[in-house]
């Protein structure tokens, strides 16, 4: 009975299927976007976290086995 | 691998040689680092409480005391692990974390101490209010409206003084953790205060503004959605953080990252309606939920394989380094839970597991192993750092984390089977077509064996973490604290031209609050399909003509089952299959909620379904059986609620709650506020009758008993699920 009265509002069927296509269309524009990123900014992003202040006790080879 | 600022300079174009020194904050980590670790014991030991609850009902520590009852101590328990242990997890992390990507300061130390206060103040209050019984009855967000109220503010501390620190940043490039950080800043924002709106009647008392399906799907939006954003957005951001630090080595794929972090996002937030398949929810939306939430395999097991293949090449690190150890089993857990999770959305699998504690089973790997073991495993690498030390023992951390491992089996195992065991005993029928196990009791007795193996595994799991305490304590004692870090790096150029041809999420990559504003458009998306339809039908909810708003004396009783948090145990959604309506009788219908404010469908059945429990028994069997359960139900697991016997009921507030539910749309009469009293008193009257016929009471029992609390309870049980009887024998 519930269902009765959503198909009264607009369109209520198409619901799903306009979510589904909304997520597709922005994941495929995502996946292009990911594939043209140029190398050398994706090398550089990806090495933020490990750039800086870093203190040489920690990063010495010894800081393979360091706690 | 690792770079010095003069290097980071040189590579940025057009900048100059000077350099800027100044200094990290460490002091605001490690209060955040203290605070996550004495509210995480704190809300394990009330796990254990309410754990050993389960199987030592009577135990003379808590029975017959209130505001220690399960109903109370489980609410309590969620709060304190999710807000207080995870949420000062997420701040530790995202005050070291967010300084350092960006090479700035935080923006205000006045901000973040305000934010830490505050914080801290808002976890007070729930360990004051809930066990007071000062509750929404909506879990997971149980806070009254004042805290409410409280959250909204120090979020927005939280938030501004994240945002400035971002438009302050000595790098460019806003590194993908700080996005997760943003998209968990904003999409919390939303949930909190969408699902919190509700109608004051006083200072501790509320109603929600929504009733029945509505609030049910309001609340599982929210619900799964500070699963997906406050336990895992901002602990995905601290993984792409620390794993990488741990590890010595970059992420293993930034691309994916990008993939990861918007499907992940964009998805999430449809995914709320698996936790209502087969309710009274419309099935169009319980498909929906269903798709995107397996869809979500494919995000979270990409973000899961990138932080594992970050470890490329460096396993055997792993054997060594407990740090690394944490991470790979928290990220492991994640990887299990976020598998599990879609499988459960599935509805022939949720027919099986839902209401059973195969769902406690499956929400503990995401707690202990993600959420807890990341947090170890930050903990374990930061405190030395920021002490300007080594850790005390390597050897203890390894105990650590093998008895925090066994521990978390020990605790999951046991609920997937007693899940498993317990849904096929309530589904089984004999030869001729009846219920094998019909007496509810049945069930609960079978699984006792592995609540207690839950127990003793959650025990390890606390041992552990005390070892952690004492590890990083003598760790501290042997450094120095490091309070203000110095660090130098490059301003910005101020004037940066874009590269010709960059991508628009270049631009947005650079551009915190345009990165704000596409995660808020993304995930309002997701919101609008999700709530929108069961907004625009609010006026013509199929109302079935026979039901009626409660009587002043059910709507006080029906307070007081909120505030005995009855629906952490209980249920109020019979579902349409044959084991259900044989079992409790006619499946639960949209339209006999519709007064309900808030909804009490629950979601786990420790005790059978309640939507149909009125008049199934006598007034006397529920006066007896809420005194002493076991002496009705021998080996009964429910606690027994004396002081209902005791306490009078609070009548002052009846006008205005009266008045609230008409403001919500309830249709008393005008006026009725003013007669609700009168009224309560004649029904209260009646059934101290029918416990007097009955035999249970004498003149004198009776007399004293009229107005205590125990008669509205009866009164709003024996109500329940009545309603559309009254058609059937109308007709
Ligand atoms: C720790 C979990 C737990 C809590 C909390 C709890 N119950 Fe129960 N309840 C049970 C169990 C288990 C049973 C089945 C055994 C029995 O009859 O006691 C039960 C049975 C019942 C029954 C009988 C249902 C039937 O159809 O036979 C009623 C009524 C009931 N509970 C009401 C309440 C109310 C009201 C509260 C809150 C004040 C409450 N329960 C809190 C576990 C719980």
């Amino acid at each position: 009975m519930y269902k009765e009265v959503l198909r009264t509002v607009e369109g209520i069927t198409e619901f799903p299927v306009l979510a589904i296509l909304i997520f597709f269309v922005f994941f495929l524009i995502l996946l292009v976007y990911v594939v043209k990123l140029d190398k050398g900014s994706v090398r550089h992003y990806a090495h933020i976290p490990l750039e800086g202040d870093e203190d040489p006790r920690f990063v010495s080879p010894q800081s393979d086995s360091k706690p | 691998m690792t770079k010095n600022p003069t290097e980071t300079i040189a590579k940025s174009p057009g900048a100059g040689v000077q350099l800027e020194h100044f200094s990290y904050d460490n002091s605001i980590v490690r209060m955040f680092a203290i605070a996550t670790t004495i509210w995480g014991i704190a809300g394990m030991l009330v796990g254990l409480i309410a754990a050993f609850q389960l199987v030592l009902p009577d135990l003379g520590l808590w029975d017959g005391i209130g505001e220690l009852s399960f109903g109370r101590i489980r609410p309590l328990h969620t709060n304190a692990a999710i807000f207080a242990f995870v949420g000062n997890g997420i701040f530790m992390g995202v005050y070291y974390s967010l300084q350092r990507l960006l090479k700035t300061r935080m923006y205000s130390d006045v901000l973040s101490s305000i934010h830490f206060w505050g914080w801290q103040l808002i976890i007070l209050s729930a360990l004051l209010t809930l066990p007071l019984g000062i509750t929404t009855g909506k879990e997971y967000a149980e806070l009254e409206w004042p805290i409410d109220i409280a959250i909204t503010l120090v979020w927005v501390v939280f938030g501004l003084n994240m945002l400035m620190t971002i438009l302050k940043r000595r790098e460019r490039h806003i590194y993908v953790a700080i996005w997760f950080f943003l998209a968990t800043w904003v999409t919390v924002a939303v949930l909190h205060i969408v699902n919190s709106l509700e109608m004051p009647v006083s200072l501790f008392k509320s109603y929600s503004i929504y009733a029945g399906v509505q609030d049910a799907l309001v609340q599982w939006w929210y619900g799964h959605n500070a699963v997906a954003f406050f336990l895992t957005t901002p602990y995905l951001g601290l993984m792409y953080y620390f794993v990488p630090k741990a590890a010595n080595r970059p992420v293993y794929s930034y691309r994916l990252s990008i993939i990861h972090f918007w499907a992940l996002i964009f998805i999430y937030i449809w995914a709320g309606p698996h936790h209502l398949l087969y309710t009274a929810l419309p099935d169009w939306a319980q498909s929906l939920g269903t798709v995107f939430s397996v869809m979500l395999i494919a995000p979270s097991w990409g973000g899961m394989l990138n932080g594992l293949l970050t470890l490329r090449g460096a396993w055997d690190k792993v054997r060594n380094d407990p740090v690394l150890k944490f991470l790979v089993v928290a990220v492991t857990a994640y990887g299990m839970a976020t598998f599990e999770g879609p499988m459960l959305s599935i509805k022939s699998v949720n027919a099986i597991s839902h209401y059973t504690d195969w769902t406690i089973g499956h929400v503990h790997i995401g707690t202990l192993g993600w959420n807890g073991f990341l947090t170890f495993g930050i903990l374990y690498w930061l405190i030395p750092r920021i002490y300007n030390t080594r850790l005390f023992s390597t050897k203890l951390a390894n105990a650590h984390f093998w008895i925090g491992t066994l521990g978390i089996v020990m605790y999951a195992v046991p609920l997937y089977w007693a899940g498993w065991t317990q849904s096929l005993m309530w589904k089984e029928f004999d030869g001729d077509g009846f219920l094998v196990y019909n007496n509810f009791l049945d069930t609960v007795l079978q699984i006792i064996p592995m609540y207690w193996m839950r127990a003793i595994g959650g025990t390890l799991y606390l041992i552990g973490v005390f070892m952690m305490v004492y590890n990083l304590i003598v760790t501290t004692s042997k450094g120095q604290f490091v309070a203000e870090e110095a660090a130098s790096a490059a301003p910005l150029p101020k004037n940066y031209v874009s590269k010709k041809g960059e991508y628009w999420h270049r631009w947005i990559e650079r551009r915190p609050v345009q990165m704000l504003v596409a995660s808020l458009v993304l995930i309002l998306i997701g919101t609008f399909f999700e709530l929108a339809p069961s907004f625009l039908i609010k006026n013509n909810v199929p109302t079935i003509a026979s039901v009626q708003p409660y009587t002043p004396l059910e709507l006080q009783g029906r307070d007081i089952y909120i505030r005995a948090g009855c629906y952490t145990c209980h249920s109020q959604m019979v579902r349409p299959f044959r084991s259900e309506t044989e079992r409790y009788g006619e499946y639960s219908k949209a339209g006999e909620f519709v007064y309900e404010h808030p909804f009490q469908w629950g979601s786990k059945r420790t005790g059978p379904d309640l939507h149909r429990v009125g008049k199934k028994y006598s007034d006397s069997w529920h006066y007896q059986h809420m005194l002493d359960p076991r002496g009705i139900s021998p080996g009964s697991i429910m606690p027994a609620y004396p002081w209902l016997y005791e306490n009078v009921l609070d009548n002052s507030l009846l006008p205005n709650k009266i008045r609230a539910m008409q403001s919500l749309g309830v249709p008393y009469p005008e006026g009725y506020d003013e007669k609700a009293a009168t009224e309560l008193q004649q029904q209260a009257a009646t059934v101290v009758q029918n416990l007097q016929r009955e035999g249970t009471l004498d003149d004198n029992q009776a007399q004293y008993i009229q107005d205590k609390e125990i008669i509205a309870l009866i009164a709003y049980l024996q109500r329940l699920g009545t309603d559309i009887k009254a058609k059937a024998e109308a007709q």
